[in-house]
C-alpha cells in the first residue's frame, strides 16, 4: 500500500473523528484528539509516522501499522462504521427511451417509469486455517434483479470515487434493505465457486502439514519410549513401573496425534463484513399475468434489453 | 447437498395458491431450490420450488393450530433471516409482506428476537447448500448489519474507508518481521518467527512466553523487542532477570539483536539508560518501584516470570502497578502449585480474560486438586489469547545427545599438598571466633578455594597477594608457606591431560572452559609450549578482538581458551567438545557453557569432558549434578527449573562451600554433601512433576493457539 493512500486515509478518518492532524513532513502526520476521540486512542497526542523516514524524521514518532495498539484503534474506528454503502450510477442526461423488447412468454407489460437496479457488492472476509493460505478481502457482485452474478469486480474504493451519492430527481429508488435472501444465496455460491480452488489447496496442504507434524511426534515418543526401554536408571517400582510409564507414552502419543488431527483439519471462516449496493438508472415496467402484476422488469440505460426476477411474485420462473 | 428446501417428485401433487392443484411433470434441480414444471388446469407453468406460494398440502386441509404455528415460525423468521433461509418449509420463508396478520401466541424473547442477533447453525445450513460442512463455516452474526431491521447505508465515505481499513487489517501488520535481517549469529526458526508473529499481531505485545526450556524464549523475546525497536513502538525498555543470567541476557541482546541493553547498576538513575537489565529483587524495592515507574518503559520483559505467581507479594504488585503498553512475561513453568498462579500472571497481562477469581475457580478448578483444571480443552483456548507454548514435540527439532566424560586426575603429590593445605587453611580461618570482616574473608577464601581446584597458578597468584597484605603476621606465615608449596610443584597433572586429550583427537575442535584468567594463560602457555596454537576469549576483549577470536576458532583454529565471562550470546555449534577444566560449583554456570554448543543448531553428539581429582570440592559436586541428579541429561534450562525447587540458584554454591569447611573429615563431608544430593534429587522430582502438569494444563495450547492465530 502507497504511503499517500495511507496517510490520507488516516488523516480523513481521524479528521472526520474530531481530531485536529497537522503535517511537517510527508511521513508524518501529527495528531491532537479530541477528548473523545482521546479516549478511544488512549492517547491524545501522536505522531504518526508512514515509513522508516518518519521514524527518523521525529525519534518520537510510532510507525502506523497493523500491530500498533494506537493504529489498531485507528483502524477499528474504519471498520465499527461504513459496513453498508450506497450509490448512483449517474443517468446519462440525453439517453434514448429504451426500446423494450419482447417480455417472456405468457406476460404483458404494464406501466413503466424512471427507476434503478441495484447490484450488490458483497465483501466477504475469507480466513484459513493454514498459514501459507493468505486471509483475504473477496467481493462477490450480485445484479439484484437477475440475481446473476457479475463477471467482474471493479475496485470498490476507485468506483466509489465514480458514483453520485444522491439519486436523480423522479427516479424511483427500490428497497434493499434489509438484504434478501436470495441476493445472499447467490453471492454465497459465487463465492463458494471462487474458493473451490483454494480449499482444495487448503486440503493439500492441511494434509502435508499433518504427516510432517505426526512424523515430528511420533519420532519424539518413539525416542522417549525407547529410553524408558533402555535407562539405567532404576525407577521404585521395578519392570512394572517400567512398564506403565512406557503405556503412559503410548497414551500421550494417541493423544498429541488426535489433537494434531483435530488442529489440521482445514477450515474457512467466512463473514459478511460489507455490502456495498450500486444503482444503476433503468426503465422499469410492470409486468402482468392474465391482467395481474407478477412483478417488474428492468431495461437498463446501457445495455438495452429486459432484467427479469428469476422468479415472480407467484412463483413462476 | 443440503436438502432444506421442498423436494418434489416428478407426478407428485403440489398447490399453488393462484393456480390450484396441479402435478409435477419434471424437475430440474437449481442451486438453491428446484424447478418445477407443474402441469395445472390451465396449463403447464414453471415454477420455483421453494417459493411461498407452492405447497404439498391442499391450503384447506391446514388445521388452525397448525396454521398458526407455521405462521409463528414465519413471523420469527423475518425477524431472524438466516432462519428463513434454512428453513424447510416453503410457508416458512413467506415474506413480511405476504404474511397475513394474525394472532400470535406470545413467545419468550430470545437471542434471535433482537434482529441483531442470528442462528449460527441456520446460516451454516445456508452455507452447506454448496459447500463442505467440514471446511466452510461462516459467521452468521456477521449478517446482523446487513439482514437486522436497523440494516441502513452509512453516511459519507465510510464504507471506503471500511473497506480500506479492512483490507489493511487483513495485512495483520508485521506481515513482514523488519528485523530478521537485523539479526546476527542467530539460527532462525520457524516456530520462533511463528511465536514472534503472533505476539505482535495478535497478542499485541502482552504475552506469556511459555515454551518448554530448550527452545529460545530469550530469541523470541529479543525478536520481539528488536521488531518493537525498528518500528518505533519501543524506546525504552526493562528486562528483569535473575542476577545470574543479567550479564547473559545482555550479551545476547546486544550481540545478536544489537540492542544497547546495560546492566543496571546501584544507585544508578532508571532513566540515565533506555535500555536496562536489572534483577526483580532490585526493581521491585520500595525505593526503586516508583522511579521505575516515572522512567517510562514501554516494555518490560520479566524472565523467570513464574517468580510473579503469587498476588500477594512485592514482585507482583510492582507489575501489576506498572503502565505499560507491552509486557513479555518468561517462564516454562506458569504453574508450579496452584492454578491461581497462573490466573494472576494472566491478570498481570490482560486482567479479566480469566474473569474474576471467584469466576475462573468454578469454571476451572477442581476441588481438592489445586493444579488440575476442571477443562483443560477451554482453559487452553482461553490463554490462547495471552499465551503461548511450544513443546518441544510439537517442533520438528532433534536434540543431539549429550556425552558425558570425566577424567579423574591422581594429583602429584605437591599438587596433594598445596591443595590439603591451602582447604585446611581456608578451614581453619573461617573456624577463627574472632576473625574480623569475616564477609570479605569469606569471599576471599571462597574464591581462593575455587581456583585451587582450577590451577594451582591461579591459587598461588591469590595466596601471594594476600601473603603481601598479611606480612609478617600469623596469617601471612601460613600463606607464605602455601606459596612456597605452590612454587614447588613441577608436574601439572591437569593439564598434562589437556594436553594428551588435545593430541589423542588430532580433527577435533576442542573449546575449553576455566572460571580464571590465570589458569587460561597458564594453559595457554602450556598449549603454546607443546607446539598448539589456542585462541583465548574472555570478557576483558574488546568485541572486535571478541569476534576475531570466534571467527578464528570457527576457521583453522582447534582450540578455545574461555572464561564464561562475555561469551553467553556466542554461537559455537561449529565445535562439538567442551572441556571443563575447572568446574564451577554453580551448576548453571556449567549449563551456560555447555550450551555454547548443546544448542539449536548443532548437529552432531555433544561431548563434555570434566577434569577432576579426587577428593576435591569439585569432585563433590560432579557427583551431585551427574551421578545423583544427572544433570547433563537433562536440556537445558532444566537445570535451573531444578534448583528453583530446592532453593535461590546462588544458593548452591555456598552451601557447597559451606559443607566443604564445616566437615572437617572426609566421611563427614561425604555423608553432608549425600544429603544435599537427596535434597537435589527431591527438587528435581518435584519439577518433573510440576512440568507434567504444566504439560496435561498446556498441551492443547500447542494447537489451539495457532488456530487463534488464523
Amino acid at each position: 500500500m502507497k504511503t499517500t493512500e495511507l496517510r490520507g486515509f488516516t488523516r480523513d478518518l481521524l479528521t472526520t473523528h474530531g481530531a485536529e492532524v497537522t503535517t511537517d513532513s510527508p511521513n508524518l502526520l501529527r495528531i491532537d484528539a479530541s477528548a473523545e476521540l482521546a479516549d478511544r486512542l488512549g492517547r491524545k497526542s501522536l505522531a504518526l509516522a508512514f515509513n522508516q523516514r518518519g521514524l527518523q524524521d521525529d525519534p518520537n514518532s510510532e510507525l502506523a501499522t497493523v500491530g500498533n495498539p494506537v493504529f489498531d484503534r485507528v483502524l477499528d474506528l474504519a471498520i465499527e462504521r461504513g459496513r453498508v454503502g450506497i450509490r448512483f450510477v449517474p443517468p446519462k442526461k440525453k439517453a434514448a427511451v429504451a426500446k423494450p423488447g419482447k417480455p417472456p412468454k405468457g406476460l404483458t407489460l404494464g406501466d413503466s417509469w424512471d427507476s434503478y437496479a441495484p447490484i450488490y457488492y458483497h465483501v466477504f472476509k475469507v480466513q484459513y486455517s493454514v498459514e501459507e493460505t493468505p486471509d483475504s478481502l473477496e467481493v462477490v457482485a450480485v445484479d439484484g434483479i437477475t440475481l446473476e452474478l457479475e463477471s467482474q469486480t471493479p475496485d470498490l474504493v476507485v468506483l466509489w470515487e465514480t458514483l453520485d451519492a444522491e439519486p436523480a430527481d423522479g427516479r424511483r429508488v427500490p428497497t434493499v434493505l434489509p438484504l434478501s435472501d436470495d441476493v445472499l444465496r447467490a453471492a454465497l455460491g459465487g463465492l463458494e465457486r471462487r474458493l473451490r480452488r483454494r480449499i482444495g489447496r487448503l486440503k493439500r496442504d492441511a494434509t502435508e502439514h499433518l504427516a510432517r507434524e505426526g512424523e515430528s511426534i511420533g519420532t519424539y515418543y518413539q525416542n522417549l519410549i525407547e529410553e524408558a526401554r533402555t535407562s539405567k536408571r532404576k525407577l521404585a517400582g521395578g519392570l512394572q513401573a517400567r512398564e506403565e510409564k512406557i503405556r503412559l507414552l503410548q497414551l500421550d502419543w494417541k493423544r498429541r496425534m488426535e489433537e494434531a488431527q483435530e488442529f489440521w483439519q482445514p477450515k474457512v471462516e467466512i463473514e459478511l463484513s460489507g455490502l456495498g449496493i450500486v444503482f444503476r438508472p433503468t426503465r422499469e415496467y410492470e409486468l402482468l399475468r392474465d391482467e395481474r402484476t407478477v412483478g417488474s422488469a428492468h431495461v437498463t440505460q446501457s445495455e438495452g434489453g429486459f432484467l427479469i426476477p428469476p422468479t415472480l411474485a407467484d412463483g413462476t420462473v | 447437498m443440503s436438502t432444506a428446501y421442498q423436494r418434489y417428485e416428478i407426478g407428485a401433487k403440489v398447490y399453488h395458491e393462484d393456480y390450484g392443484e396441479g402435478m409435477v411433470v419434471e424437475v430440474r434441480p437449481r442451486q438453491f431450490f428446484d424447478i418445477l414444471e407443474v402441469a395445472f388446469a390451465d396449463g403447464v407453468k414453471r415454477l420455483n420450488s421453494n417459493h411461498p406460494k407452492i405447497s404439498d398440502t391442499p391450503p384447506q386441509t391446514q388445521t388452525p393450530a397448525k396454521t398458526t404455528a407455521r405462521s409463528r415460525r414465519s413471523r420469527k423468521s423475518h425477524r431472524d433471516p438466516s432462519r428463513r433461509m434454512r428453513s424447510a418449509d416453503p410457508l416458512v420463508a413467506v415474506d413480511a409482506a405476504n404474511d397475513a396478520p394474525e394472532a400470535v401466541v406470545e413467545e419468550a424473547p430470545s437471542e434471535a428476537d433482537d434482529g441483531a442477533a442470528v442462528d449460527e447453525t441456520a446460516a451454516n445450513e445456508m452455507i452447506s447448500f454448496f459447500g463442505d460442512p467440514e471446511v466452510l463455516r461462516f459467521d452468521a452474526g456477521s449478517l446482523a448489519p446487513f439482514q437486522g431491521p436497523d440494516a441502513s447505508p452509512d453516511a459519507d465515505e465510510a464504507f471506503v474507508r471500511h473497506i480500506f481499513a479492512e483490507r489493511l487489517s487483513l495485512t495483520r501488520g508485521f506481515e513482514k518481521l523488519l528485523c530478521l535481517p537485523a539479526v546476527q549469529d542467530l539460527e532462525q526458526y520457524d516456530f520462533q518467527i511463528q511465536a514472534v508473529l503472533r505476539v505482535l499481531r495478535n497478542l499485541r505485545g502482552r504475552a506469556i512466553l511459555a515454551d518448554e526450556v530448550g527452545l529460545g524464549k530469550t530469541i523470541e523475546a529479543g525478536l520481539i523487542l528488536k521488531e518493537y525497536q525498528l518500528r518505533g513502538l519501543v524506546r525504552r525498555a526493562l528486562v528483569l532477570t535473575p542476577v545470574s543470567l543479567m550479564s547473559q541476557w545482555r550479551e545476547e541482546l546486544r550481540h545478536k539483536f544489537d540492542l544497547p541493553f546495560e546492566i543496571h547498576s546501584r544507585g544508578q538513575r532508571w532513566d540515565s539508560y533506555p535500555w536496562m537489565i536489572a534483577s526483580l529483587d532490585t526493581a521491585k524495592t520500595e525505593k526503586n518501584r516508583d522511579e521505575i515507574g516515572e522512567a517510562g518503559f514501554d516494555i518490560l520483559v520479566v524472565d523467570e516470570a513464574h517468580r510473579l505467581r503469587n498476588h500477594l507479594t512485592q514482585g507482583w504488585k510492582f507489575v501489576d502497578a506498572l503502565s505499560l503498553k507491552y509486557l513479555l512475561l518468561l517462564t516454562a513453568t506458569p504453574v508450579q502449585n496452584d492454578l491461581r498462579e497462573l490466573y494472576n500472571l494472566v491478570t498481570l497481562l490482560k486482567p479479566g480474560t480469566l474473569g474474576t477469581y471467584r469466576e475462573f475457580r468454578k469454571q476451572f478448578m477442581v476441588r481438592g486438586d489445586k493444579r488440575l483444571p476442571k477443562d483443560p480443552t477451554k482453559l487452553a483456548a482461553t490463554l490462547s489469547e495471552v499465551m503461548i507454548r511450544t513443546s518441544r514435540s510439537s517442533t520438528s527439532l532433534t536434540f543431539p545427545r549429550r556425552e558425558v566424560r570425566i577424567q579423574e586426575f591422581r594429583m602429584s603429590d605437591e599438587e596433594r599438598k598445596l591443595y590439603d593445605g591451602t582447604s585446611r587453611f581456608v578451614r581453619e580461618v573461617l573456624a577463627d571466633p574472632d576473625l574480623e570482616s569475616r564477609s570479605r574473608w569469606h569471599l576471599l577464601l571462597l574464591l581462593l578455594q575455587k581456583e585451587m581446584g582450577s590451577s594451582a597458578p591461579a591459587a598461588v597468584r591469590t595466596l601471594e597477594r594476600a601473603g603481601r597484605v598479611f606480612h609478617g603476621s600469623a596469617i601471612g606465615k601460613k600463606i607464605d608457606k602455601l606459596v612456597d608449596i605452590g612454587h614447588a610443584i613441577e608436574t601439572h597433572t591437569k593439564r598434562d591431560g589437556l594436553l594428551d586429550l588435545v593430541r589423542d583427537e588430532p580433527d577435533e575442535k576442542f573449546l575449553v572452559f576455566t572460571q580464571f584468567r590465570t589458569t587460561l594463560e597458564f594453559l595457554e602457555t602450556g598449549l603454546r609450549e607443546a607446539g598448539f596454537d589456542p585462541v583465548v576469549f574472555y570478557g576483558g576483549l574488546t568485541p572486535a578482538e571478541k569476534d576475531r577470536a570466534i571467527e578464528a576458532f570457527r576457521g583453522k583454529k582447534r582450540i578455545l581458551l574461555s572464561t564464561e565471562a562475555g561469551g553467553e550470546g556466542r554461537n559455537l555449534q561449529f565445535c562439538r567438545t567442551v572441556v571443563n577444566y575447572d568446574l564451577p560449583w554453580n551448576p548453571m554456570r556449567i549449563e551456560q557453557r555447555i550450551g555454547r554448543v548443546h544448542r539449536l543448531g548443532q548437529t552432531r553428539d555433544t561431548l563434555i569432558w570434566n577434569f577432576t581429582a579426587r577428593d576435591t570440592v569439585e569432585d563433590y559436586v560432579l557427583a551431585i549434578l551427574h551421578q545423583k541428579i544427572q544433570m547433563f541429561e537433562l536440556v537445558i534450562g532444566e537445570m535451573d527449573m531444578v534448583l528453583g525447587q530446592w532453593s535461590d540458584r546462588d544458593g548452591f554454591e555456598h552451601e557447597i562451600f559451606r559443607i566443604w569447611t564445616e566437615h572437617r573429615t572426609a566421611r563427614e563431608r561425604q555423608q553432608a554433601y549425600g544429603e544435599l544430593a537427596e535434597d537435589l534429587m527431591l527438587a528435581r522430582t518435584r519439577y518433573e512433576r510440576i512440568r507434567q502438569y504444566d504439560d496435561r494444563i498446556f498441551t492443547p495450547m500447542n494447537k489451539a493457539h495457532l488456530e487463534l492465530a488464523r
